[in-house]
C-alpha cells in the first residue's frame, strides 16, 4: 500500500489530466449535440491551440495564462472557418462523408504543422513553473491549480452561457430538434459554426494548458483526441455532465494505473474502460439514444 | 482497328475487361525486370487487398477507421505461429482467422449502435494496439525473431529484394514467386469481395447501408448481416497482414499506425466507394502517386497531400474516379448500356 502522499499526488495529476480531456470532451460533445458531427480531428485542433499560444508566447513573452485566452479565440475563429468551408459542405451527404472529411483534417493539419514548425519539441514556459503550493502533505505546483480552476471556470462560464443567454438557449434547442429550432426562427447555420467555434476554442485551451503543463510537438494532438472520444462514449454522446464526470474519472483512473501497472497501460485501460461501459450500459453513462 | 471499336468489341462486359487484367497481371513480370518496379507493383497489389477488405465493410455501411488493426493482427499472430514451428499455410490462416474474430468481438459491441460508435471505437483500438503490442513478451519475441530473419537471410541470396528470404517462408524464394504469390491473394480477395457483394449476403449489407430501418422491414436480420460483413473483412485484412510480414520481412507496432487506416480509406475513396472496380482504381493511382512523391524526396510534404487529396476528392468527388472513367469510356465506345467496363 502506498503513502498517502504519493496517492494524493497522483490523486492531483490525474485530476489535472482529466481536467484536460474534459476540456476537449466538453467541446467535442457541443458539436456533436448541435451538428450531430464527431469531428476526429479535434485532437489536431488541440494541437493548433498549442501552438498559436507558443508562438505568441515565443514572439510577445506574455503571460500564457492571458495568451490562452487569445488562443482560444484565434483557434475558434479557425474552427468556424473549418465547419464553414469544410463540414457544411458534407452536412447531409451521409455520415460516412463527415468522418473522412474529419481524417484528412488530421493529416492536413498534423502535416502542415511538422512542415512549417518541424517537429521539435517544445514547452510554453510558465512564470509559475517553479513554485509550488506547499500544503505540509503534499506540494502541487501553481501550474496544476491554474489549469484546475481555469477548467472549473471554463465551465461554469458555459454553464451560465448555455442556460441563461438567449444565444445558449437557441443552441440547445437546435441540438435538441434543429427542425423545430429553425421554425422558432433560430438561424441554424449560425448555431453551427458557433457550436464548432466553441469546440474549437475549448480544444485551444486545452492544447495550451498541455503545452504550459509538458512538452509537446505536431503529434501531440492524437493520444487526447482518441481519448476525448472514449470520454464522450463513456459519459453518452452528446451529454456534456457526462462528459464532465467520464473525462474527469477517466484521467484519475488513467493516472492510477500508471502507478500500479507502468505507464503503457495508460490507453490500454481507456480502452478496457469503453469496452465495459459499451457492453453494459451501451447508451454510456448518461446519454439517452443508443 | 481504332480504340472505339476495341473498346466495343472487347469490353462489352466487365467480365471481358478483368479477364484482360488478368492476363496483363500474370504477364507482368515478364515485362518488368526491375527489383523496384516489382515491390512498386507488389506493394499495390498488397493495397489492392487491404482496400477491397476495408470496401467490403464500408459496403454494409460500416467504416471502421481502424483497419491497421487487424492488418497488424493478421501480420503479428501469423509470425508468432510461425515462429513456435507452424507452416506458413496455417500460419497464414491463423492469423487471418484471429484478426477475423478480433473483429467479430469489436463488431459485437457496436453494432447495435450509430455509426460513430464504430469509427470512434476501431480508431482508438488501431492506437491502443501498439501499447498491447509493446508490453506483451510474446508479440517482442515475434518482432525479434522477425529481425533476426533479416539478419539470417541477408546473405543467403545476394538476388532477391534486400535479400529477403522473408521471416517463415523459404519456399517462396525469389521476387517473381513473391509476385505471383501477392497477385493470385489479390485476385481471390477481389473475386470473394465480386460474390459476397452480388450475393444475397451483398444486397442484405446494401439494404443495411442504404436504410437500416426499412432493411429491418424488410426482414434483414441486421445484426447478424452486420457482424457477416466484420468478420469477412476483417478476415481478408488479416489475410493481406500475413503476407505482408514475411514480404516485408520485419514487423513492428508501426503496423497499427493511423497511416495504415488512412491509406485503404483514401484508395477506396479515390477509386469509387462501394464498388467493385473502386479499391482496384483507387489504389493503383494512389499508390503510385504516393511513391511518385517517395522518389521526388518527400517525407512531410506527401501525408499532407494525402490529406488534401482525401479532402477535396470528398468536397468535389464523393464518388471517386469509377463513375468518371464509367463516363469516359463510355462516350470513346459510344456505348450507353448499363454493361459497361469495369
Amino acid at each position: 500500500m502506498a503513502e498517502i502522499t504519493t496517492l494524493l499526488q497522483i490523486f492531483i495529476w490525474g485530476l489535472t489530466a482529466g481536467c484536460i480531456y474534459v476540456l476537449m470532451a466538453v467541446g467535442l460533445n457541443m458539436i456533436f449535440g448541435v451538428m450531430k458531427v464527431v469531428n476526429f480531428a479535434h485532437g489536431e485542433i488541440m494541437m493548433l491551440g498549442a501552438f498559436t499560444s507558443f508562438w505568441i508566447y515565443y514572439y510577445t513573452g506574455l503571460n500564457p495564462y492571458f495568451i490562452l485566452f487569445i488562443s482560444m479565440i484565434l483557434v475558434g475563429i479557425f474552427g468556424v472557418i473549418i465547419e464553414r468551408y469544410g463540414f457544411r459542405r458534407v452536412l447531409g451527404t451521409g455520415k460516412l462523408n463527415e468522418i473522412f472529411l474529419s481524417l484528412g483534417l488530421i493529416y492536413i493539419l498534423q502535416n502542415a504543422a511538422v512542415k512549417l514548425w518541424t517537429d521539435d519539441i517544445r514547452k510554453i514556459n510558465s512564470p509559475f513553473s517553479s513554485s509550488t503550493l506547499d500544503l505540509g502533505l503534499l506540494n502541487i505546483t501553481y501550474d496544476r491549480l491554474i489549469a484546475i480552476a481555469f477548467t472549473a471556470m471554463i465551465l461554469i462560464c458555459l454553464y451560465i452561457f448555455l442556460t441563461k443567454t438567449d444565444v445558449g438557449r437557441a443552441l440547445r434547442a437546435t441540438s435538441q430538434n434543429h427542425e423545430a429550432a429553425m421554425l422558432m426562427g433560430v438561424n441554424v447555420n449560425q448555431m453551427y459554426m458557433l457550436s464548432f467555434g466553441i469546440g474549437a476554442g475549448l480544444a485551444a485551451t486545452a492544447g495550451t494548458i498541455t503545452g504550459i503543463l509538458s512538452p509537446f510537438n505536431p503529434y501531440m494532438g492524437t493520444i487526447p483526441g482518441i481519448m476525448a472520444f472514449t470520454v464522450i462514449i463513456i459519459g453518452g454522446l452528446g451529454s456534456i455532465p457526462g462528459a464532465v464526470i467520464a473525462g474527469l474519472m477517466l484521467g484519475l483512473v488513467q493516472n492510477f494505473t500508471i502507478f500500479y501497472l507502468g505507464g503503457a497501460w495508460k490507453e490500454a485501460v481507456a480502452f478496457v474502460l469503453l469496452i465495459i461501459v459499451l457492453i453494459i450500459r451501451p447508451t454510456g453513462l448518461f446519454g439517452e439514444e443508443p | 482497328m481504332s480504340i472505339k471499336e476495341l473498346v466495343r468489341k472487347y469490353a462489352v462486359s466487365s467480365y471481358s475487361a478483368y479477364l484482360l487484367l488478368i492476363l496483363i497481371g500474370l504477364a507482368l513480370p515478364l515485362v518488368i525486370t526491375d527489383d523496384f518496379f516489382n515491390r512498386i507493383i507488389v506493394l499495390t497489389f498488397f493495397y489492392i487487398m487491404f482496400s477491397t477488405s476495408w470496401n467490403l465493410l464500408a459496403y454494409s455501411g460500416q467504416a471502421s477507421l481502424g483497419h491497421a488493426a487487424f492488418l497488424g493482427i493478421g501480420a503479428f499472430v501469423s509470425t508468432i505461429f510461425i515462429i513456435n514451428g507452424a507452416s506458413a499455410v496455417v500460419g497464414v490462416l491463423a492469423g487471418a482467422l484471429t484478426a477475423s474474430l478480433v473483429g467479430l468481438f469489436l463488431g459485437v459491441i457496436c453494432v447495435r449502435l450509430k455509426e460513430w460508435f464504430l469509427g470512434l471505437v476501431t480508431f482508438g483500438f488501431a492506437i491502443i494496439m501498439v501499447a498491447l503490442v509493446n508490453e506483451s513478451s510474446i508479440f517482442i519475441e515475434a518482432m525479434n525473431s522477425a529481425l533476426l530473419a533479416i539478419g539470417l537471410s541477408g546473405s543467403m541470396d545476394p538476388h532477391m529484394f534486400g535479400g529477403s528470404l522473408g521471416i517463415y517462408s523459404p519456399n517462396i524464394v525469389s521476387r517473381d514467386q513473391y509476385y505471383y504469390l501477392f497477385f493470385f491473394a489479390m485476385v481471390g480477395t477481389i473475386l470473394a469481395s465480386h460474390l459476397v457483394i452480388r450475393s444475397k449476403i451483398g444486397f442484405a449489407f446494401a439494404a443495411i447501408r442504404e436504410n437500416q430501418a426499412e432493411a429491418s422491414m424488410m426482414g434483414v436480420d441486421i445484426t447478424r448481416y452486420k457482424l457477416i460483413a466484420f468478420m469477412i473483412s476483417t478476415f481478408m485484412a488479416g489475410f493481406a497482414g500475413a503476407l505482408f510480414a514475411p514480404y516485408n520481412y520485419f514487423i513492428n507496432p508501426e503496423i497499427f499506425s493511423i497511416h495504415n487506416s488512412f491509406m485503404p480509406i483514401i484508395m477506396t475513396i479515390s477509386g469509387g466507394i462501394g464498388t467493385i472496380g473502386g479499391p482496384i482504381i483507387g489504389a493503383l493511382v494512389i499508390n503510385l502517386i504516393w511513391e511518385q512523391m517517395g522518389l521526388m524526396g518527400m517525407s512531410i510534404d506527401r501525408l499532407l497531400i494525402l490529406g488534401l487529396i482525401l479532402v477535396l476528392e470528398i468536397l468535389f468527388l464523393p464518388r471517386g474516379l469509377m463513375p468518371l472513367m464509367k463516363k469516359i469510356i463510355n462516350k470513346a465506345s459510344g456505348i450507353t448500356s448499363r454493361d459497361t467496363p469495369l
